[in-house]
């Protein structure tokens, strides 16, 4: 279910930098709640297939979840107990950078209580700090 | 279209830019008020007036209310209706406004919020969602035609239906500018549980499956958990070969170098 390229043009991509506020992807666009992250950061495509399926299982059968952020950017990582050096570390998993601001799930079709309590536990899997929020 | 008479006090303002953010301490909100027939000019509104009397009100943001702009001792009435409401996107606070003067006589273009009404046959019965596709629908008519919004009655969606905007019923004197094809409501099945999804795999040496993760998702499901993917360099730059090659080094170097 969760996204992620088939193919990449390189093998190993800089990290870049997180800082401002979200330019795009910070309205609600499809449901009517959203899960949107307060703070910077990275989530990897474990921890947005985590949090969707801690959504849809708490929904159970009601609810439309979708997935507002797209790992595509690849995070590498070098063995452990290896020593400095040897150049930049092998490419781990696909990663999502995700500014302040951005919404990552949206929900629709089930009421404010369920949403709240679903968006709860998703939140629990996510390395950010996020909020819950309504359609103005 | 509201009948009611709405009139806003604002003020011209010199505090220009970055130092407009100054106006918040006292209740106010930078905005600036423009035309064909009236020049930009830059004023501050008093937030909760302006949130109380046209966001609250039945037409919302289409409200056509008259702006009393005072600049020194001179004050000028102007009608005018909110085309633009910028928010902080974190907390949704106002932080400016874009107020359009209006010519009772033009056609102006504005979008028109959607309202379903009902609940569909395929949410009753067949457990489906309903998905609300288009919120908002362009359109084209003279300020004082302009509905506060579009009812649409749902109630007779099954699962797996639509609405479109060419499915609307406007009056005649309204052109509808959205793409006649744009959902506007839909019935669909509920999200599932899913059974294990695929996930990324990279190849031994680190690469992203040399081009495909899919390839290798594939191949490790075919039952070989212990066999490492092959560097698939075949038709790669030799400095690409190269660089994965010695990324296979290190990644097989577990044990701290010998100095």
């Amino acid at each position: 279910m969760v996204l992620f390229p088939t193919k990449t043009k390189f093998r190993k991509h800089q990290r870049g930098r997180l800082r401002g506020l979200a330019a795009a992807g910070c309205t609600l666009n499809f449901g009517e709640f959203g899960l949107q992250a307060v703070e910077g950061g990275y989530l990897t495509t474990n921890q947005i297939e985590s949090a969707r399926k801690a959504l849809t299982h708490y929904l159970k059968r009601g609810g439309k979840v979708w997935v507002r952020t797209l790992a595509d950017k690849i995070k590498t990582a070098r063995p452990a107990e290896t020593r400095m050096g040897g150049g930049k570390g092998a490419p781990e998993a696909f990663m999502a950078p995700v500014k302040r601001g951005h919404i990552i799930f949206e929900l629709g079709g089930t009421t404010m209580e369920d949403a709240k309590a679903a968006f709860r536990l998703a939140s629990f899997k996510l390395p950010l700090t996020t909020r819950f929020m309504v359609k103005i | 279209m509201t009948k009611e008479q709405v009139e806003i006090k604002a003020a011209e303002r010199q505090a220009l830019g970055k130092k407009a953010k100054k106006l918040k301490a006292s209740g106010q909100i930078p905005a600036v008020v423009y035309g064909r027939k009236f020049p930009a000019t830059a004023i501050a509104i008093d937030l909760k007036e302006f949130t109380k009397k046209v966001l609250q009100s039945d037409a919302g943001h289409n409200l056509i209310f008259n702006l009393n702009v005072a600049a020194g001792e001179k004050s000028k009435n102007v009608p005018v209706i909110t085309q633009q409401v910028q928010r902080n996107p974190l907390n949704g606070e106002i932080i400016h406004l874009d107020l359009r003067h209006i010519v009772m006589d033009e056609a102006i273009k504005t979008s028109v919020p959607v309202e379903l009404i009902g609940t569909p046959i395929g949410v009753k019965d067949s457990g489906g969602v309903l998905v609300h596709g288009l919120r908002e629908i362009e359109i084209k008519c003279l300020p004082g035609n302009i509905p506060d919004k579009f009812e649409i009655d749902v109630a007779q969606l099954a699962i797996n239906t639509s609405l479109h905007v060419s499915d609307l019923k406007a009056a005649q004197e309204i052109e509808v500018l959205s793409d006649p094809a744009e959902m506007i409501a839909n019935v669909s099945p509920p999200t599932k549980e899913e059974e294990a999804a695929a996930q990324p795999t990279f190849a031994a040496e680190g690469a992203p499956a040399e081009g495909t993760a899919a390839e290798a998702a594939a191949s490790a499901a075919a039952g070989k958990p212990g066999e490492k993917a092959a560097p698939a360099t075949a038709g790669k730059p030799a400095a690409e070969t190269k660089s994965a090659a010695a990324g296979a080094t290190a990644g097989k170097a577990s044990e701290p170098k010998k100095k």
